[in-house]
């Protein structure tokens, strides 16, 4: 009797583990934002046939989790099929930086359920005989991936462009790969367009001052860009003029408001100034991004009063050396409007009221920093 | 009153036999000519093909045809003419622009269709060739007895015949593979591809792949998969970005190409027609011959 109870109490410990552990399955496929008929093919898949399909492969289902290019591994050493020649090692943190600029991680990562990015070797198998033929095998899915690009701007497709003879050092030196990122891009400094507009057909484009004054990022414009927009071998590609236009608008769709003439003109045009709009910028203000003061509205008029932007400058508390001029023992303890009248600060100061013979500007009432 | 796909072609077959006249009892002598629900084939995608040639090479080495190096085959210079298969090279690429991206060329590999009804198997007088149940179209050499009718008969003049050799030249073709899928292996040209562009599969699982590669991807593929439906369907299918007619790839209907030569053809031979009116012509002639000399022997 007492071996029975000892059976029946092994049975129920496991049949009760088994059923903890089956409802733990079901709860975690609960969790996860899954349609079944992704995974299943048929309507009620069971344990024993759960109908999978496998990795639904055509659906661009895109990252669940959201990575940068400075996370990503930076080496990966594919020597999964490597037979005739040695192994490639694939620069693929600096993959990822381009792609940066065209499709993102997604552009290779086509599918990816919940959980961490897949590899490719996780869907494609490597052996050439498919169970599935809708999906390539692992030789395939490397050379497809990689040569949808690099055929379209090298122009080869020898297999020694990406692979070492068998035998030769080539790749075996990991160091000239490694720490290695993208090079700094070399940006041109202005861009002259003719464009087919009949009357005003040139449009000139200031890149570096969008980049490093107004402070536009790369993302901002270049997106979807082909890797041979900058890697073509034999040609440069040229800028389609839809293409353009979206890029511009993206920001400049208040000023240019439909009017051809805001950007298009008869001859090139000169470097945006400051001066232009009635304000030199000196010292300080030169050196700022547009955005410090201009934030949301990018091009709306800001009064030329200090304290419209600086918003915690009060006299006491307010150090003048900031404006390049430190003010010496004598001048330090007046009130600003004893020298700016009226407080108005776009204005010269005037020394008028104690100093006789324009005191300013050829003397100063302190050091110049 | 389920009816099989290859229950179907039975009765069609039946049906068309009895109205061309040809009983089906007669017809057991034709030659092998199976067309199996689970017939393989392979789907060429030419967006993917690359034009790397390795199919020529592991095509001339699965067929004991000399390869030479597998840097030959980087050798570009040969899409300058347009290429067909030959008797040493049962498989060939051509390349064409892509007016679309002229950087990027459209390859196109070339070899027996291996069709659903081949006009090969029916034109062949010996029935050397014959269509296997695993999709391949292949030929006896014992029987062949050089006449090229499958030549003039190929919708898409496939066939090469060997006119360099004086002593019983043979014709020849891509086989599948025969030798290798027979016992469950895949053709050397799909083994050997680095693109992967080859799809070895059964047919009707290729059909629906390449309809689904085509409704994922309309901006990338023409609507129409090459050899669904020409001539009849065949085994070896494609996928293009444009046009076929400018990738070289005939035009034909969905009538399989064996139609025209084969009433014709087997028309004159039907009942054994000319060695029966020939021997009763003979026959004729002796037995008036006959009556001839017992008259004069009468005499």
């Amino acid at each position: 009797m007492k071996l029975y109870r000892k059976l029946l109490l092994v049975i129920v410990i496991i049949s009760s583990t088994s059923l903890w552990s089956q409802s733990k399955i079901q709860k975690y496929h609960y969790q996860m934002p899954l349609n079944c008929s992704e995974c299943h093919s048929c309507d009620k898949p069971t344990h024993k046939d759960p109908c999978l399909i496998v990795c639904p492969d055509f659906k661009r289902e895109g990252l669940t989790l959201q990575n940068t290019a400075e996370e990503a591994p930076e080496l990966i050493t594919i020597d999964k099929l490597a037979r005739v020649y040695e192994p490639s090692i694939f620069t693929h943190k600096l993959h990822a930086e381009m792609s940066e600029m065209s499709g993102g991680c997604i552009t290779c990562h086509h599918y990816n359920p919940p959980g961490k990015v897949l590899a490719c070797i996780e869907c494609h198998e490597p052996s050439k005989k498919r169970t599935d033929i809708s999906k390539p095998g692992l030789t395939g899915a490397y050379h497809q991936q990689c040569l949808s690009c690099h055929r379209e701007w090298s122009h080869k497709t020898n297999c020694t462009v990406c692979h070492a003879e068998k035998g030769s050092v080539h790749t075996s030196d990991k160091s000239e790969f490694a720490g290695k990122s993208h090079s700094r891009i070399e940006m041109p400094k202005k861009l002259v367009y003719q464009t087919e507009e009949e009357d005003n057909p040139v449009v000139t484009f200031f890149h570096t001052a969008h980049v490093e004054v107004y402070g536009t990022k790369c993302t901002d414009c270049h997106q979807d860009e082909s890797c041979s927009r900058c890697h073509d071998m034999v040609k440069k590609q040229e800028i389609a003029e839809k293409e353009s236009h979206e890029n511009c608008i993206k920001c400049h769709e208040k000023e240019i408001d439909n009017k051809c003439e805001r950007c298009h003109d008869s001859k090139e045009r000169p470097p945006f100034t400051h001066e232009r709009v009635g304000w030199k910028l000196k010292k300080y203000h030169a050196t700022q991004n547009c955005q410090v003061c201009h934030n949301e509205t990018k091009s709306a008029k800001l009064s030329k009063k200090c304290a419209t932007c600086h918003k915690n400058w009060e006299s006491g508390s307010f150090d003048h050396g900031t404006t390049g001029l430190v003010l010496d023992d004598e001048h330090i303890d007046l009130d600003c409007s004893d020298c700016h009248i009226n407080s108005n600060f776009g204005k010269k100061p005037s020394c008028d009221d104690c100093h006789e013979d324009n005191f300013y500007p050829k003397m100063k009432p302190g050091e110049l920093k | 009153m389920k009816q099989s796909r290859r229950d179907f072609f039975k009765t069609a077959g039946l049906i068309g036999a009895g109205a061309s006249g040809l009983n089906p009892e007669k017809a057991k002598a034709a030659p092998v000519n199976i067309i199996s629900d689970d017939r393989m084939g392979v789907l060429i995608d030419t967006t993917v093909c690359i034009g790397c040639r390795r199919c020529e090479y592991a095509c001339k080495g699965a067929h004991d045809i000399p390869q030479g190096s597998l840097q030959d085959y980087d050798d570009r210079s040969v899409f300058e003419k347009l290429r067909r298969p030959e008797i040493d090279a049962l498989t060939v690429v051509n390349e064409f622009t892509n007016s679309k991206d002229p950087d990027t060329p459209i390859d196109v590999k070339v070899q027996c269709m291996h069709c659903d009804y081949p006009a090969c198997v029916s034109a062949c007088i010996v029935g050397a060739i014959s269509k296997q149940e695993n999709g391949s179209v292949i030929w006896d050499t014992d029987k062949c007895i050089g006449c090229r009718y499958c030549m003039i008969a190929c919708p898409f003049q496939v066939p090469a015949f060997e006119y360099n050799k004086a002593l019983q030249p043979d014709i020849v073709k891509c086989d599948f593979c025969f030798d290798r899928t027979k016992d469950g292996g895949i053709p050397a040209c799909v083994e050997i591809c680095p693109m992967e562009a080859l799809t070895y599969g059964k047919r009707f699982e290729l059909v629906k792949l390449a309809h689904k590669k085509i409704a994922n991807n309309p901006d990338k593929y023409i609507d129409h998969v090459y050899g669904e439906t020409e001539v009849g369907g065949t085994s070896w299918m494609y996928l293009a970005s444009k046009d076929f007619k400018e990738l070289a790839l005939p035009e034909h209907s969905d009538e399989p190409a064996p139609g025209a030569s084969e009433a014709l053809q087997h028309g004159i031979f039907k009942y054994f027609i000319p060695p029966a009116s020939l021997f009763a012509l003979l026959g004729g002639i002796m037995w008036l011959g006959k009556n001839k000399n017992e008259s004069e022997l009468g005499e």
